[in-house]
């Protein structure tokens, strides 16, 4: 048995005009948002990369992993304390911009199954 | 919660949070389809001028201010009869560059009407209409569509309540589009 609904004329309207808002709003809101915390990675993650040989750090952080989960926290917190200053303000903001990004990546997501939810 | 904010707080929370957005759709996509068939006549094209007015009431909405006499509806018609009378304008004369009723559009993309003469050419079909217009119509049409001065500023300026200045808007319109129609603009 088909339970679906038939679609009227005025839901479509309704979609289409949801549609453009939801696209106004993610090109004004979202996408200035997103393409500066991309930039800002970017940025970061050149300044990291330049003062962390990053293969050795987890070849280190493999052999670390073979002596558990516990050993694997104690090197990263280790390696992080005795690196230096630049490295870790680096890591702590692309830490910071990875969480806003996955922020508006989920505020994309919800709000998107939001629109179209009768309220 | 939502069914006791008025027009104007959704449209403010909706820049935020876009699905706030689909109440003021249900509760004008109707009415405005039902506007703009009066106006063009053809289903399709109400549909794309009600589905523009919607996207145009959320670009702009970030500007719109509440004043006396000013309600969100007020406000939304407005954009919904520039919009339609706008494109009823371009199916009329073929022509691109007659967007001198809406005030938004005018007002924010100049450089999308560089044919300079062609507004001009815009410009004195309007004059020459609202010349033929009895004086208290032309001047009201002239200082809320040319303009854009709000109801009150105009309410002001002629001395009347904001019912008479509706009343005489809606007549100066009615008789704007007989008279363009008269000289085939």
């Amino acid at each position: 048995m088909d339970n679906q609904k038939p679609v009227t004329v005025k839901e479509m309207l309704k979609n289409r005009i949801l549609w453009r808002i939801y696209v106004l709003w993610f090109l004004r809101r979202i996408m200035p948002l997103v393409i500066f915390q991309v930039a800002a990675f970017i940025l970061l993650f050149r300044i990291f990369a330049k003062n962390v040989f990053v293969s050795k750090v987890f070849r280190n952080a493999t052999y670390a992993a073979d002596f558990g989960y516990w050993s694997l926290l104690k090197y990263s917190l280790a390696a992080f304390l005795n690196t230096h200053l630049i490295t870790q303000v680096s890591i702590l903001l692309i830490l910071g911009v990875v969480a806003l990004l996955l922020r508006d990546l989920m505020r994309v997501l919800i709000t998107y199954k939001a629109m179209w939810l009768k309220r | 919660m939502e069914q006791t904010l008025k027009d104007e707080e959704i449209l403010k929370l909706s820049l935020e949070d876009p699905s706030y957005f689909s109440i003021l759709v249900d509760k004008y996509q109707i009415p405005f389809l039902r506007k703009t068939m009066g106006i063009l006549r053809n289903r399709e094209e109400a549909e794309d001028i009600v589905q523009e007015t919607f996207a145009k009431i959320y670009r702009y909405g970030h500007r719109f201010k509440k004043e006396d006499g000013i309600e969100f509806k007020s406000w939304a018609y407005k954009i919904l009869m520039n919009t339609s009378f706008t494109h009823y304008q371009k199916i009329k004369k073929g022509s691109a560059n007659v967007e001198y009723l809406d005030p938004l559009l005018y007002e924010d993309t100049p450089e999308e009407n560089q044919d300079f003469a062609t507004i001009q050419d815009a410009k004195a079909a309007v004059a020459a209409v609202i010349d033929k217009m009895p004086e208290h119509l032309a001047r009201v049409l002239k200082l809320y569509y040319l303009e854009d001065k709000s109801y009150a500023d105009i309410c002001k300026t002629e001395k009347i309540s904001i019912p008479t200045l509706k009343m005489r808007l809606f007549r100066s319109k009615r008789l704007f589009e007989k008279l363009s129609a008269d000289l085939d603009l």
